[in-house]
């Protein structure tokens, strides 16, 4: 059996989704290397985007955040917290939702209230945005959603409220509800 | 499958492809000049096209038939109005990684490298990572040849900061 030269393996680890890389870490000593090098990262985050599969596309944001640098991981934690079950499952990146070079989630914080955070691909930072006024809180599902140029957010509150948000203009918190 | 290779009746200008092995192929000039590496043999000596023999240092011509097909059909696809259905690019495109084995993927990745043409070397650097996305590290490493330098506890350090990443995987 003839293996493919080394300088191949970037070739296809860059199609490779996050999750994937975190776990090859353990293939040998160099891979770490390999996969926190910081051409190898930006090199995935842009084959990421042209493969076009926004799902991907989010893998490669996120973990390359909290995971393949170390920089923002900090800023995560400064900032707000993840559901911790988002990790778990590998979620985190299903949840995210992609708009305006940016990738947003919405979920409830510790103390009850609607968080909506956004990492900004350009800056690689993240911040989080002001939720609509007077949105449903307490023991709430969130879930984010893209028409157009607009954000959406739908919050499902345990007691059968629903409720509908679009905030209109990037970052303005405008409520609409249904 | 669906290759439309021209019948050798028409007026299309041909080239001349030798495989590593020594074997040739003779190619509509349209296709050839998806490769890079064949193009820029030609450039400024368009004159030669139809006397000269292009050699393919490492394409072996056991791979030379699938690759042409893959130019053929995707150079068509590309061309096509409206663009072809999604699913037809799809079904062509499984049809083509069937029953390639992991080795034949790996030389005609370094193949589609050698004759320079993105389309297909990313097409089947995705197809390899799709192999192996939801396989164990030991399976990676016995499908790049890679030996485990790690010391144990090296090993489970890195595999328990990275924990997460071990949900769910096929099997071997």
């Amino acid at each position: 059996m003839s293996y493919l030269p080394p300088e191949f393996f970037n070739e296809i680890l860059w199609a490779l989704p996050v999750k994937s890389l975190c776990r090859f870490k353990s293939v040998s000593k160099k891979w770490p290397y390999l996969i926190s090098d910081p051409h190898f990262v930006k090199t995935h985050l842009s084959r990421a985007q042209t493969l076009g599969r926004t799902r991907l596309l989010a893998d490669g944001e996120i973990v390359e955040v909290y995971s393949l640098g170390k920089n923002s991981r900090t800023s995560v934690k400064s900032g707000f917290l993840f559901p911790n079950k988002y990790y778990k499952m590998g979620f985190l990146v299903k949840v995210g939702v992609y708009l305006n070079g940016t990738i947003h989630w919405a979920f409830e914080d510790l103390d009850g209230s609607c968080v909506i955070a956004a990492f900004d691909l350009v800056e690689e930072k993240f911040k989080t945005l002001p939720p609509p006024d007077n949105v449903l809180e307490g023991d709430c599902r969130y879930t984010l959603g893209v028409c157009g140029r607009y954000l959406y957010l739908a919050a499902d509150k345990s007691d059968c409220l629903k409720e509908f948000c679009v905030m209109l203009e990037y970052g303005v918190k405008r409520g609409s509800l249904s | 499958m669906a290759s439309s290779s021209s019948s050798s009746s028409t007026q299309v200008k041909k080239i001349t492809l030798k495989a590593a092995d020594g074997k040739h192929f003779e190619v509509e000039e349209p296709v050839a000049m998806e490769m890079e590496t064949v193009k820029s043999f030609f450039v400024g000596n368009e004159d030669a096209m139809k006397d000269m023999v292009v050699p393919l240092l490492n394409v072996s011509s056991e791979h030379m038939p699938a690759i042409l097909d893959f130019y053929r059909n995707h150079s068509e696809f590309r061309k096509r109005t409206p663009p072809p259905p999604a699913e037809e690019v799809k079904a062509f495109n499984e049809a083509f990684l069937e029953n390639k084995s992991d080795e034949q993927l790996m030389e005609m990745i370094m193949a589609a490298n050698f004759l320079n043409t993105k389309e297909l070397l990313n097409f089947l650097t995705e197809a390899a990572a799709n192999r192996i996305k939801n396989k164990s590290v030991e399976y990676v490493r016995a499908f790049f040849g890679i030996e485990n330098d790690f010391t144990p506890e090296e090993e489970a350090r890195i595999r328990a900061e990275n924990e997460w990443a071990f949900d769910g995987l096929d099997e071997d």
